[in-house]
């Protein structure tokens, strides 16, 4: 794969996570865990859709979202302080709480895999 | 303070000038009385004058705030709500919109030395002159001029339909990601057929 993903992988090694795994990031990627302000279902899957090799949509505003594989979307994972940013306000708002290292880390592999 | 904004705006219009500006707000061609409506693509104001106003973009703006909606000209709004917004983007209607702090501090100079007060164009005017002092409005769309506006374009919307909501502005002004609302490039599209 891409080195940019492998060195986000790296980071978060550092940071205590162990082996990553595709299968338990694709489970979170699509877990409705959280709800938006008006009470309506929030995961991953709400704003990129179930397949990461296509667009999303933003569901209020409608924006388009670039595909988040890497496969398709060469952008993907390069920018460490993009990849935080994201993480960050999506983990609190799906989660209620920031995402482990271990969570992302899967999600990432996840996402690289497809 | 004052004089630390306008400095920085000046820099700032200069430099983003010389790189990118968007084209005419728009408003020129604005008016009851459709004086100077003119077709084509002159756009005057009462005075007569064709006024494209350069309107000063920043890239972090553009790309922080244009990742999930249309990156909204500042000048729409008074510099009170931008200080309001960018004080709470964590509960930003509803969704975590938090900035890293050197982004949130980018955004938060340039949308108060380019937000309704600061703003030439008389678009903006008209908005801000429209807000009572004691609203601080975080909506576009509850702002009194631009309801007014668009009282007769409120009967388009339709979460079903081309038209979802007033806050979709790029969904009949065609160059709202220029920042140009010209009355008379306003194209409202017509519903899907129902089945």
């Amino acid at each position: 794969m891409a080195a940019p993903l492998d060195e986000q992988l790296a980071t978060y090694r550092a940071q205590g996570a162990g082996a990553f795994e595709a299968k338990a990031g694709e489970k979170l990627w699509r877990s409705s865990l959280g709800k938006d302000a008006e009470g309506n279902d929030r995961s991953c899957v709400t704003c990129h859709t179930g397949d990461p090799k296509q667009a999303g949509k933003h569901p209020k505003t409608g924006k388009a979202i670039e595909p988040m594989a890497q496969s398709v979307n060469v952008q993907r994972f390069t920018d460490p302080a993009k990849v935080e940013k994201w993480f960050g306000r999506n983990c609190r708002q799906v989660l209620g709480r920031e995402c482990t290292p271990q969570e992302k880390g899967n999600i990432l592999t996840y996402l690289g895999s497809q | 303070m004052k004089s630390t904004g306008f400095f920085a705006t000046v820099l700032l219009s200069a430099a983003l000038l010389a790189t990118s500006w968007a084209g005419a707000d728009g408003d020129a061609g604005k008016g009851k009385g459709k004086e100077g409506k003119g077709k084509g693509e002159q756009r005057r104001d009462s005075g007569g004058q064709a006024a494209p106003l350069p309107i000063p973009l920043d890239p972090v703006y553009q790309k922080e705030c244009g990742s999930c909606h249309l990156a909204f000209p500042v000048r729409m709004l008074p510099r009170r709500s931008w200080e309001k917004m960018l004080g709470e983007l964590g509960h930003h209607f509803g969704e975590d919109a938090t900035l890293p702090e050197g982004e949130l501090q980018q955004v938060r100079t340039y949308a108060l030395a380019n937000a309704g007060e600061s703003s030439p164009s008389r678009l903006a005017q008209r908005l801000s002159a429209s807000v009572p002092p004691e609203a601080t409005p975080l909506r576009l769309s509850e702002v009194p001029y631009f309801v007014r506006e668009h009282r007769g374009a409120a009967k388009h919307v339709n979460p079903a339909g081309p038209v979802k909501s007033l806050s979709d502005c790029q969904a009949c002004h065609p160059r709202a990601d220029a920042g140009s609302f010209a009355e008379d490039a306003v194209r409202i599209p017509k519903a899907a057929p129902a089945n």
